[in-house]
């Protein structure tokens, strides 16, 4: 007779802490996580593969254009059993829409046709309807839009990499409160941790591009080295 | 009426410790649950987990001397007294412990990774036995008022 709120206490106990800037390595690996993920009820693990399916990037079908990803993923919030996780993956994908049109529009694409189907959630209009806006019209929903496109526009990718991952982190954190135990707190655990995994790989990635280029800079060209020999 | 009075006043004696046994083992679970799942993640203090687990049985024990300061000769005119305070009594040690036993979970996920906060992680857990001890006491006070 343990409460629904407490199904997963011994699973969320034997978790590590994760901070999105912490440790060069992650706390747990994946091979551990999978493990640890085992002890999942079999229609929590179905309904977690259901919204990783639309959540993350290596499981989305990427052989699907916008319209037959957004009916799929709509589809797909819509059975969700959760109203907390319906709402935290429902903003997640419209942070994604929202970086999504920024990209389109710095690339110097036009405002999407009306009617197509483009992007997620409920801001799709106003975003449409505001594209030559600065802030594409959500800066009363979104504080960061300002800061992003400020990134986008000087080209500070590690930057605006860093504030995506930031507010995501933010948004699950602010959906995740009051879940402890529950199966809401094992799938905002996994959201987590995916976007510390993320940040960890970026950031060596960008380690090591900055290694050569200071490489680059600092050593003359081995044309000159071998004149010089 | 006086068979169902009578009735009554056995539930009541009885209610402390058998609502107060239904608490304290959902709470002592939900606190063991968290204890086995830090001992995955750890290397040490597997005593000091399991001994917080256990924090949440204190309540029977308070259920058991409660039952037995009721414990008297059962009457039409004592039932609805005991009744009352046992019934009630059981309820808020049963409360009591459950939650206890999740600020308890909590405390021990939380001091598996930053064993630093271990003593004060308990505070909440010290506060809810607060509660449950107030109802204590007090159902001790009022079964001396109880004729029988």
């Amino acid at each position: 007779m343990i409460p629904r709120t407490e199904r997963y206490v011994m699973l969320m106990a034997s978790l590590p802490s994760i901070r999105l800037l912490g440790e060069k390595a992650l706390p747990i690996n994946p091979a551990r996580l999978t493990e640890r993920m085992k002890l999942l009820e079999p229609e929590d693990r179905d309904e977690l593969m259901t919204i990783a399916s639309i959540l993350s990037w290596n499981r989305i079908d990427t052989g699907d254009d916008d319209a037959a990803y957004v009916a799929r993923a709509e589809r797909i919030l819509s059975a969700i059993r959760s109203a907390t996780l319906r709402e935290a993956a429902l903003e997640r994908l419209e942070i994604r829409t929202l970086i999504a049109a920024l990209r389109r529009r710095h690339a110097g694409e036009e405002a999407p046709a009306a009617g197509t189907v483009w992007g997620i959630g409920r801001h799709v209009e106003t975003i449409r309807r505001n594209w030559t806006q600065p802030d594409l019209g959500m800066a009363r929903f979104y504080r960061w839009v300002g800061p992003a496109r400020e990134k986008l526009e000087a080209g500070d990718s590690v930057g605006l990499e860093r504030l995506i991952l930031d507010v995501t982190w933010q948004a699950a954190a602010r959906h995740e409160f009051g879940h402890e135990f529950d199966f809401e707190a094992v799938v905002f655990y996994l959201m987590r941790w995916q976007l510390a995994d993320r940040w960890a790989r970026y950031d060596a990635d960008a380690a090591a591009i900055r290694f050569a280029e200071l490489l680059d800079a600092a050593l003359p060209p081995m044309a000159s080295l071998e004149v010089a020999a | 009426m006086n068979e169902l009075m009578v009735i009554l006043g056995w539930l009541g004696v009885f209610a402390p410790v058998g609502l107060g046994a239904i608490g304290s083992a959902i709470g002592v679970t939900i606190a063991g649950q968290a204890a086995i799942g830090a001992m995955l993640e750890t290397d040490s203090g597997y005593g000091r987990f399991v001994g917080v687990a256990a924090i949440p049985s204190s309540t029977v024990i308070y259920g058991i001397v409660v039952m037995f300061s009721l414990q008297r000769t059962i009457t039409p005119e004592n039932g609805a007294g005991l009744f009352g305070i046992g019934i009630l009594t059981g309820i808020a040690l049963a409360y009591a412990s459950v939650w206890q036993g999740k600020a308890c979970a909590s405390a021990i996920a939380a001091s598996k990774s930053k064993p630093e906060i271990f003593g004060l992680s308990l505070a909440p857990a010290a506060i809810v036995e607060g509660f449950a001890v107030f109802t204590f006491v007090f159902a001790l006070v009022l079964a001396g008022n109880i004729k029988g």
